[in-house]
Order: structure tokens, then C-alpha cells, then sequence
């Protein structure tokens, strides 16, 4: 391995640990372990919409997959009685099948249509939730979704993870799995069809790749983890309501899209910092409530007209400002300051 | 109440109803066939105007009056939009950026209203009391008005974009930027020009919709989205076609949840959208 490659996987380790032991640390502060709780599922949901950027659409429809995620969940462990394990993972399947059957026509289209179709998909599953009483509690909202309930941990004994503090294990450690999946998958030999379809799809197609067919996996997968986030957010918070300013509204998608933004899509991570940086701003300027959209609608702006690559791309934007100053030092004129050259 | 009544009741509430998301698609199309952005604020400032109306009216400007130049002012505003945040930077990838932009746009903006008139739903006079008889069933006056206004405002703007230069020169840079920059057309011109008329527009409908429905900072979601899937629906650029898509997403919306049920009309726009794409990918009466 590379020098850089160790960082990398050092500061990776470090996370994890870091992750890991907050708990410990935040013993005598159990609400900021559920602000953390939640950072990691809205990160898998961020991450979800990211995994839809390496195919060049911009999907404002993860919000809905979690919809489904949420209430199949729900409805899975009150209605079926099914455990939590099972539960969590037919649910996020559950969401990647809805997201298959929607494939075929939505990927035939590009760019904005497809950014249009998501949100139209999104908003149609969060009606369909408000509207359907018997299944979803309509607009009264869904209480009392059970967590995980006592288990049994190898080494530990039995653990009630229905506590707060105890569901923060289970969340971060389903989160790190599914992150540790996509991540490989970026890496994995699929990727370089998805690259090669981002890049241009007419090329791609043209020397064989079956691009709806890798869309459809890449569009899938990402519902999966979409619906796996929403699972987690139902056993987390115990009720769910699809109201127009609950966390399934159209804000919501606008969000997770600001998230990734701030954050640097061009990077694995940038999700993960994004939510971390945004989330954090947000719960220290929660005195101030209502100027709180406010404060991450200009943090979005400034970031994507002054950082487009994020705030994880922070250093290359610094090194490419240098070198657009040392040209234009020597004289050379036209360079593109945003570092991405001929994509105007 | 006789089900001719019931039914002609729907069908009026309907056609109003898509009256102000065909405003709200011709905005929305100008602004994405000219600038080749996606505005999500298009629904923020349909709200604006809404609140501009409410505000003017408070201050003892009368109804059309306050209508009018809460137009004006959103027109201004999309100008400045246009000069301040939506052109585009070389460098950056313009769709992502302009969703980016306006979507933080829309928290701000929401935000601003919130802090400023509070979350509790406001309301506009009414645009006329009493109704008229038609086919023997009451229809509301004020229905009747809403759509005569829409109607109005899509026939100016279709003997604009036929009849004059400013209007003609717009559809050239819509159909390809480049050409019409070479005949001396400059681009970034149009895309004021489109800002302004569509923030006009979205304006007029929130007005509109602030008489006959009410007014809260969150309304502009729901019609931006129908807006949006109206293009789709009708095809990017053609005035007829959101028209059509307008009148089928207004039809749906106001006769479904009577005679059937809420959710089935929820459900209806998207199985309408996806059984269209699969058989005309570039919308009803879109074309290449």
C-alpha cells in the first residue's frame, strides 16, 4: 500500500473508533448520542443519493425509497410480527423491488427529467403514506414502532437495544456495513461501467455496456440503501408521520441534496462530512429555530459558487487556485479557475 | 346535492386548479428551455407572490391592483435572480448547480416568510362572492375568475413569444443557444427575459391560488412539482402541450378524491407520467 493509502485506512480506523466510543464518552449526555444516531442514518441516505451521482443523474427521490423503507418496516414487525433483523433487511428489499418495477421508464430519460421523476416519485410515496389510513395512521402518524427489544450479544449478555444509547451500536454499526458495501462497489469491476456511462453514455452503449441494465443496478441498489436508512430512522424514533414538514417532505430531498453538495460529491466521504458539518451547525444554532433554514440554504449557496468540489475538496481547490495564480504570474491567460478544465 | 351537481362542482375546481399549474409549467418551461436549468425556487416565488398580494392588500391596495404590481416586483426579482445567482459560472456543472443554488434558495426564502408573517395560514379576498348557474348546478364566481385570469395571461404570453421580436428572439435561443448567438442574439438576455415572465407568472398563480385556496409559507412545494411533472407531461418547450398536461394533472387532482379517494389521486400523476414515457419519452407533444 501506498504512504496515502495508510492514511487513508488510518483515518478511517479512527473514525470507526472514534464512532465507536462515543457512547463512553457521552455517558452523561444521552441526547447528543441520538443527534449522532441519526447522523448515521442520514448519512446512508446521503451516501444513497451519492451512489446515483457515479451514473451523472441527480436523484431527489431517495427520500421516498426510505418512505417505503420506513412503513414496510413498521409494518413488517407490528402487523407480521416479524424480528427486527429480517425485518430491516426485507423492508430495504422491499424498496429496491418498488424501485425496479420504476426503472425501466425512469431511466430512459436524462438529466433534469430524471431529477424531475424522482421527486415526483418521492412526493407520490409520502401521499400515498398520508392517505392510506389503515396501513400508515394517515396523518395522525404511525406510533409506537418497536426497536430491536432485548437480544442476546456474544460476550456481553442480553442487551436491551430498544434504549437509546444501546441503538446507537446498532445503527452505526448496519451504517459502517452498508458504507463498507458501497464502498466496495465504487471500487468494484461495476464501477467502471458506471463511469463509463457518466462519462458518456452513447460511448458506453455504443461499445456494449447494456446502460439501462447498469443504471437499473446502480438505481436499485441505491433504493436499497435508501430503504435500509428508513428502516433504521423507523426503529429509531419509534413514530413516523408523512406529513409535509416531517422528514419525509419535500424539504427533506432538498437537504440530503445540500448535504452531499457541502460536503464534496466527487468524494467517498463527502456525505459523511457533509450531514456531520451541516448537522452539527444546525443542532448549535437550534436556539435560534426558525433562521435555521436559512443558515444552511446560504452555507449551500456559498459552497457551490465558491468550493464546488465541497468541503472535503478543500486542499485540491487550494492547490488549483495557486496554480491559476502562478499562470496567470507567467502570463498565461483563460484558465479555468474551478479546476475541471474543458467542462464549461 | 345531485351527483350532475357533484360532478360539475369537481370538474370546475379541477380545471382551476389546473389553470394555476399550467401558469406555473409555462414559467418553469421558459426558464428550462432558455436557461437549461432547473429552478426549484419556482415554487418559493409562486409563495412570494402570494405574500406580496397579502401584504399590498393589508397596507389598503386594493385586490387587482396589489396583483399587478406584486407581479411587477417578482418580475424584478427574477432578473436579479437571473444577474446574481443562476447565470452560469464557467467550470461547474450547470444542472447541479442551478438545483443546488435554488434549492438553497427555497430554504431561505421559506425561512424569511416564516420569521416574517409566522406558520399560521393567512388569507386573500376573495376575487368575487356569489355564483353562477350553470347546466343548473352553482359554480363559485371566483372559480369562474381564476381561470378567465389564466386564460388570459397564457394567450398575452403566446402572442408575445409569436408577435414580437423580444418573443421570437426568445424561442430561437431556446431551440439552440448557439445558433442564436451567432444572429446577435445574446443568450443571457433571453434567460432574463424568461426569468422575469416566469416569475410573473408564478406570481399571477399564487395569487391566484392565495383567493381561492389560502396561504401558507410551505404552499409552493405541491405546484412546483406539478409544474415540473407538467413538462414532462407535455413536452419541454410547448405551451399547448402543458396546457394539456396542466388540465389532466388539475382534472386528476379535483375529480379523483371525490368519486374515489384521496390516495388513488395521489397515485395518478405518476402512473400518468410513467405510462406516457413509455410511450412518447419526450412527453405528449415534446418533439426533438
Amino acid at each position: 500500500m501506498t504512504k496515502r493509502g495508510w492514511t487513508k485506512l488510518l483515518l478511517w480506523v479512527g473514525l470507526v473508533v472514534i464512532a465507536f466510543a462515543l457512547p463512553t464518552i457521552l455517558r452523561r449526555d444521552p441526547y447528543w448520542l441520538t443527534v449522532f444516531c441519526l447522523l448515521a442514518i442520514n448519512t446512508l441516505l446521503v451516501s444513497s443519493l451519492r451512489s446515483v451521482t457515479l451514473i451523472n443523474e441527480i436523484s431527489l427521490g431517495q427520500v421516498g425509497f426510505a418512505v417505503i423503507g420506513a412503513y414496510a418496516h413498521a409494518a413488517l414487525m407490528m402487523k407480521a410480527h416479524i424480528p427486527f433483523w429480517p425485518s430491516l433487511i426485507l423492508s430495504s428489499l422491499f424498496s429496491a423491488l418498488i424501485a425496479l418495477a420504476v426503472a425501466y421508464p425512469f431511466l430512459k430519460v436524462k438529466g433534469i427529467y430524471f431529477s424531475i421523476l424522482t421527486l415526483l416519485t418521492a412526493e407520490t410515496f409520502r401521499l400515498v403514506a398520508y392517505y392510506w389510513t389503515s396501513m400508515t395512521g394517515g396523518s395522525l402518524g404511525l406510533t409506537g414502532v418497536p426497536g430491536p427489544g432485548k437480544q442476546q450479544v456474544p460476550f456481553v449478555g442480553e442487551v436491551n437495544f430498544d434504549r437509546p444509547a444501546n441503538y446507537y451500536y446498532i445503527a452505526v454499526g448496519v451504517v459502517l456495513v452498508a458504507l463498507l458495501i458501497l464502498y466496495w462497489l465504487e471500487r468494484a469491476y461495476i464501477s467502471f461501467q458506471w463511469r463509463a456511462i457518466r462519462d458518456d453514455n452513447l460511448l458506453a452503449g455504443a461499445v456494449g455496456i447494456n446502460v439501462i441494465g447498469y443504471k437499473t443496478i446502480n438505481f436499485v441498489i441505491a433504493a436499497f440503501m435508501a430503504g435500509l436508512s428508513g428502516a433504521l430512522f423507523a426503529s429509531y424514533q419509534h413514530n413516523l408521520s408523512p406529513d409535509t414538514t416531517s422528514r419525509f417532505g419535500v424539504s427533506m430531498s432538498i437537504y440530503l441534496l445540500v448535504y452531499m453538495v457541502v460536503g464534496g460529491k466527487d468524494y467517498f466521504v463527502g456525505p459523511l462530512m457533509g450531514t456531520t458539518v451541516l448537522m452539527l451547525i444546525a443542532e448549535a444554532t437550534r436556539s435560534s429555530q426558525q433562521y435555521q433554514p436559512m443558515i444552511t440554504g446560504a452555507i449551500a449557496i456559498l459552497v457551490i459558487l465558491f468550493l464546488p468540489m465541497g468541503l472535503v475538496g478543500i486542499p485540491k481547490q487550494v492547490r488549483s487556485w495557486r496554480r491559476v495564480k502562478r499562470l496567470r504570474a507567467a502570463g498565461v491567460d483563460g484558465v479555468n479557475p474551478a479546476g475541471k478544465e474543458g467542462k464549461a | 346535492m345531485s351527483s350532475l351537481d357533484l360532478w360539475l362542482q369537481a370538474t370546475v375546481n379541477g380545471i382551476a386548479l389546473g389553470w394555476l399549474y399550467v401558469l406555473m409549467a409555462l414559467g418553469l418551461t421558459l426558464i428550462l428551455s432558455i436557461m437549461g436549468i432547473l429552478q426549484l425556487a419556482h415554487g418559493e416565488i409562486y409563495m412570494l407572490g402570494a405574500y406580496a398580494v397579502h401584504y399590498l392588500v393589508g397596507r389598503g391596495l386594493g385586490l387587482y391592483p396589489a396583483i399587478a404590481t406584486s407581479m411587477f416586483i417578482m418580475a424584478v426579482l427574477g432578473i436579479i435572480l437571473e444577474r446574481g445567482l443562476f447565470r452560469p459560472r464557467s467550470g461547474r456543472e450547470v444542472v447541479l448547480c442551478s438545483i443546488v443554488i435554488s434549492t438553497g434558495l427555497t430554504l431561505i426564502l421559506t425561512s424569511a416568510i416564516v420569521v416574517i408573517f409566522g406558520l399560521y395560514t393567512k388569507s386573500l379576498p376573495l376575487l368575487a362572492t356569489g355564483s353562477v348557474e350553470i347546466f343548473g348546478a352553482a359554480v363559485p364566481k371566483d372559480r369562474i375568475l381564476a381561470i378567465g385570469f389564466s386564460v388570459l395571461a397564457l394567450v398575452l404570453l403566446y402572442l408575445f413569444l409569436k408577435k414580437t421580436r423580444l418573443g421570437l428572439a426568445m424561442i430561437a435561443s431556446a431551440q439552440n443557444r448557439e445558433g442564436s448567438f451567432l444572429k446577435g442574439i445574446n443568450p443571457n438576455r433571453m434567460s432574463m427575459a424568461a426569468m422575469a415572465i416566469g416569475c410573473a407568472l408564478a406570481a399571477l398563480a399564487g395569487a391566484l391560488a392565495g383567493a381561492i385556496l389560502q396561504l401558507q409559507p410551505y404552499m409552493g412545494a405541491l405546484p412546483m412539482i406539478k409544474g415540473l411533472v407538467i413538462i414532462v407531461l407535455g413536452g419541454l418547450g410547448s405551451i399547448p402541450g402543458a396546457l394539456i398536461g396542466g388540465l389532466i394533472l388539475g382534472l386528476i387532482d379535483g375529480i379523483v378524491p371525490v368519486f374515489f379517494s384521496p390516495a388513488v389521486a395521489s397515485v395518478g400523476p405518476l402512473v400518468v407520467v410513467i405510462l406516457v414515457l413509455l410511450f412518447r419519452p419526450k412527453g405528449l407533444l415534446g418533439h426533438d
